[in-house]
């Protein structure tokens, strides 16, 4: 055995940083429901708690509007509690973030939001800071996962204190980014359950909730004019009399790249306003720091709530002045383009680009193909989206959020809207037509996890409101895309202990739907005539439920059954493997257009492309 | 001190094992290390790119057209972030004898002043038997021709301290022929 190097310090991805953070708060309960980029929290949380014999309460719920209500009623007890998720789940529990705004807490509660500009793996690019501004909650936004470890402890005393509940919002470069850190000790919370009945208060009907409102109003006060809780979290470098001819604020992590960037240019003098705390938002700070420059620029990410709150500032420069793109990521090269633009605009420094006019045409010249993500050589979606789209080619496929959303590149996704929305899209698609008469076939796809998450009532409504439609529940026992989190079909919960199980036939029948099949796609002709029998009775009958039903081979690839698949002589060149069953497994042969071969390092032996070539040109043995 | 280090290819080559390596050797050599990592959606299939800095720095990006030095794991990946580089850059590249530079790319190597190794890491990974070391040679041949602030040495304890106990013995083969390996087949 090699030992490990004693260190104090060790790299850690920034989602292990926010759980260790969270449990040097002496954090007793988190709650959270798995989303690029904070599913690496939970799990981290949970190899702390093993690591420290801590008692720690974890759970994956079933949404993040279950995960905020359950983490939040440890906190009404007096505990330290917090729930986890990505920025679009936040919408999903917002309604709960709103009320409990007004209703306030006990013990510290923390939401951890994490933001995905880009967007990366989400569907829109919004912007945490704001749902604080909206529900009138403090926001901490960490630049680095060293700085969300440290804002996570003010977040719990503020909360604390304050009775308040506190939004930390890291964005994607600090969950997925990896810093050597300080360990600190882990702190074991001490707080026993113990609610205190106050229902005029935990139970307030509106005219109470008015009153709550003002208290709101007035712990927001409070805190923006409390220095100690942004201190060291908002900078302002500019000393009391100072002036500069330019100047520039940022927050979160377009700060670290903005210093850099001075840093690397020479320009370490033009001074960079942090705002690491920006709900409630300091407007005497930034309203002193605007009054001392000549010229600002605002960098921030992934909205533009500092730039509103400044404009009022002709001489303030960012998103709306055109000085800073209104969408995508703010990556290193883009923020340099800006501060570039700015600074030439007003007459500040030179940055000199990387790269000259004659070499930035060459590099166009290499012409970078980006590889278009697909779904895994054997990943049973891809069985299920073929035959799909082969036996139902005229239909509205409206599907989900997961891997499956890749069923697009197999031409059987139409629409993907938010979690639950293959369904209810599907039963309003039918509606609308349905309406003028006209009966048209959907088939709706959704992944197992995503139908605990919010497909149950979403089924239930197009049950009772008599929509026609083929559900086909993707199921591969687990939730992939994320990271493999168990789902409660299983009866595995977070920490691998067995939890109740929900089996999803009986899930089905329980929301009124009559006809549910199981199926294995693998087997392609089998699957497809199961297909045929469920869409018979979808257009007779109503909702008709199939169960694509075959684990996932990543998340259950130990003891996979492999074959060995070969291409034979026969192949015609039609590319219909490559093109419509799309299986990176399928490779063309080096110097033939027409030939196609195995991958072996990437084909996973399913056999399954089989059935899909016309010229039976694949065996499998 | 700031090295900016880039490495490219596709999901399930290994990338984020050999980041690791890179970094935790830096971090018992002393230095501060920030690292940003390919999840989510990308890692289906798609390109996987990871950026690690060694020595004191904000970001946990490269500024593009700044990287010191370049890993591409899959060759097809070189022409998407070739761009990293810096001028005067160095990059490694598992490149299949049967693939040949296009002209473009040549052309534009030789413009940004940019040195380019190849080998054939999957050819001498199936060579040696182990098909799933292609990642640690090419990390072998990299220690060998790029300048990186750590000794071969102290990636190599690294490699050792965190590959499993199964894999052990044949990462660290794999680590030395890449680094001994030359272009005359030695």
């Amino acid at each position: 055995m090699v030992e490990s190097p004693p260190v104090q310090r060790r790299v850690m991805l920034g989602n292990e940083a926010v759980a260790r953070g969270l449990l040097e708060a002496g954090c007793r309960v988190i709650c959270s429901y798995p989303g690029t980029p904070s599913s690496e929290i939970l799990p981290a949380a949970l190899e702390l708690k093993r690591e420290y014999g801590l008692d720690t309460y974890l759970e994956w719920s079933v949404n993040e509007k279950v995960a905020f209500d359950n983490a939040y009623a440890a906190a009404l007890s007096g505990k330290r509690a917090a729930c986890v998720m990505k920025q679009v789940g936040l919408n999903v529990a917002c309604d709960s973030l709103m009320s409990a705004a007004y209703l306030g807490t006990v013990g510290g509660f923390v939401v951890v939001s994490c933001d995905d500009p880009g967007p990366h793996s989400s569907q829109t690019e919004q912007d945490t800071r704001l749902m604080g501004l909206f529900a009138k909650v403090p926001v901490y936004d960490p630049s680095t996962p060293e700085e969300a470890v440290d804002m996570i402890a003010a977040a719990f005393e503020l909360s604390e204190a304050e009775k308040i509940p506190v939004i930390l919002r890291p964005a994607i470069r600090v969950c997925h980014a990896k810093q050597d850190i300080l360990q600190r000790p882990i702190a074991s919370g001490a707080a026993v359950a113990d609610f205190r009945k106050d229902p005029m208060r935990w139970a307030a009907t509106p005219k109470f909730r008015y009153l709550l409102h003002k208290e709101l109003n007035g712990k927001l006060d409070g805190i923006v004019h409390e220095p100690k809780w942004s201190q060291g979290f908002n900078k302002n470098p500019m000393e009391a009399a100072g002036r500069s001819p330019v100047g520039i604020i940022a927050g979160g992590v377009p700060y670290v790249s903005v210093l850099d960037i001075l840093s690397d240019t020479g320009n370490e003098s033009v001074p960079v306003l942090k705002v690491g705390m920006p709900h409630p938002y300091p407007r005497e700070l930034l309203n002193d720091f605007c009054t001392r420059c000549d010229h600002v620029l605002v960098v921030e990410e992934t909205g533009a709530m500092l730039e509103l709150i400044l404009e009022a500032f002709p001489h303030v420069r960012g998103r709306n002045t055109g000085h800073v793109p209104k969408e995508g990521e703010l990556v290193p090269e883009v923020i340099y383009d800006c501060m570039s633009r700015f600074f030439s605009d007003v007459g500040g420094p030179s940055l000199a680009p990387v790269m000259d006019e004659k070499e930035a045409a060459l590099l166009k010249q290499v012409g970078p193909v980006p590889r278009r993500p697909t779904l895994c050589p054997g990943c049973p979606h891809r069985a299920a989206f073929y035959s799909i789209r082969k036996r139902f080619p005229k239909a509205i496929y409206t599907s989900d959020i997961g891997c499956y959303t890749l069923g697009l590149n197999l031409g059987a996704v139409d629409t993907v809207l938010d979690m639950g929305a293959g369904l209810t899209l599907g039963s309003g698609f039918y509606q609308a037509y349905h309406q003028d008469g006209r009966e048209k076939m959907i088939v709706a796809t959704m992944g197992d996890s995503t139908f605990y998450h919010s497909g149950v009532t979403a089924l239930i409504n197009a049950v009772y409101n008599q929509a026609h439609l083929l559900l086909v529940i993707l199921d591969n026992k687990t939730t992939a895309m994320t990271g493999m989190q168990p789902t409660p079909g299983l009866g595995i919960r977070a920490d691998g202990s067995p939890g109740g199980v929900i089996p999803l036939e009986r899930l089905v029948r329980g929301c009124g739907v009559d006809s549910v099949i199981t199926h294995d796609p693998y087997d392609l002709p089998g699957f497809m005539k199961a297909l045929d029998r469920a869409g018979e009775i979808a257009v007779e009958g109503g909702v008709s439920v199939l169960i694509a039903e075959h684990p996932c081979v990543i998340a259950y690839r130990d003891g996979l059954e492999k074959k060995t698949v070969t291409v034979t002589d026969a192949c015609n060149g039609c590319l219909l493997c490559m093109q419509r069953f799309e299986c990176p497994a399928f490779e063309l042969v080096p110097g033939e257009e027409k030939k196609v071969r195995i991958n072996e390092r990437l084909c996973s032996g399913c056999g399954v492309c089989v059935h899909v070539c016309r010229q039976q040109a694949i065996e499998c043995a | 001190m700031r090295t900016n280090c880039v490495l490219a290819g596709v999901g399930g080559q290994g990338i984020l094992f050999i980041t690791k390596i890179l970094h935790d050797a830096a971090l018992t050599q002393g230095f501060r290390v920030m690292v940003s990592e390919t999840h989510g959606m990308a890692q289906r299939g798609g390109s996987v790119v990871s950026h690690l800095r060694i020595g004191d720095m904000g970001s946990p990006l490269v500024r593009s057209g700044t990287a010191d030095v370049l890993l591409v794991f899959e060759y097809g990946e070189l022409s998407n972030t070739v761009g990293m580089l810096k001028r005067g850059g160095a990059a490694v590249v598992n490149r299949p004898s049967e693939e040949d530079a296009p002209s473009e790319l040549q052309t534009y190597l030789k413009a940004r002043g940019v040195t380019p190794h190849y080998m054939d890491a999957y050819g001498a990974a199936a060579q040696m038997g182990s098909p799933l070391t292609a990642n640690v040679i090419l990390l072998g041949f990299a220690l060998s021709r790029l300048s990186f602030p750590m000794p071969f040495e102290s990636v190599k304890e690294t490699v050792e301290r965190l590959s499993k106990e199964a894999f052990r013995g044949k990462n660290v083969e794999a680590l030395r022929a890449g680094y001994d390996w030359s272009e005359n087949g030695s």
